[in-house]
């Protein structure tokens, strides 16, 4: 492939990226709870992150670069729901206030964890 | 090339400052806890345009491995609030 194709890709992994980690931090300003400031903060930073340390391999390709991040994203996409579960079951236990329109809570004192 | 370079880290910085508010902010640790997690994720992504603009690979592992190390600081800080008493009194423990 020549250069230009390789740039337009950097170009549009990078600008996607980086407003997805953009609406990432809008998110956590504008929400009105921490769960909800929670969703969009995991969700848009992991796959902010996967666009931008993407757009590096394919600038400059080389079999190495691309390994170590096809298997640092594998575990990246493993470990952020991971993370952000045990970060909202800690919140939910330390009685974290919530939304006032919160309309459902499943996990609420009648059918609490023994 | 440049150009789309300057424009990803000004609307990574723009993002940055955002959360920095919300840092300062924030009502609850555990605001500041999921905050601490997008501030790795801006910090690999500023590490990861730098090693293209500057030409040093070596940053490109720098984000490779902030990236990796972010998820075991937001699993030890929350292991740190769940395990935390409850802030109130009055309220049982469960």
């Amino acid at each position: 492939m020549s250069d230009a194709t390789h740039s337009f890709g950097f170009a549009i992994l990078a600008s996607v990226g980086s407003l997805f980690l953009l609406l990432a931090a809008l998110g956590s300003i504008k929400f009105p709870d921490f769960f909800t400031r929670m969703a969009a903060i995991s969700k848009a930073s992991t796959l902010g992150t996967a666009c931008l340390l993407f757009a590096p391999v394919v600038a400059k390709f080389s079999w190495y670069a691309f390994g170590v991040t096809f298997f640092a994203l594998a575990f990246l996409f493993l470990s952020a729901p991971v993370a952000s579960h045990l970060l909202g079951r800690a919140a939910y236990r330390q009685k974290v206030p919530r939304y006032r329109n919160t309309q459902i809570d499943e996990w609420n004192d009648e059918n609490r964890f023994p | 090339m440049q150009a789309w370079i300057d424009f990803s880290l000004a609307t990574l910085g723009i993002a940055l400052a955002l959360a920095f508010y919300r840092l300062l902010k924030g009502p609850h640790v555990a605001d500041r806890i999921a905050i601490f997690d997008l501030l790795t994720a801006i910090i690999c992504g500023v590490c990861s345009l730098l090693s293209v603009t500057t030409q040093t690979p070596v940053l490109f592992d720098i984000a490779v491995l902030v990236c990796l190390v972010s998820f075991l600081g937001t699993a030890t800080f929350a292991a740190l609030l769940e395990k935390r008493e409850l802030e109130e009194e009055g309220v049982e423990k469960p």
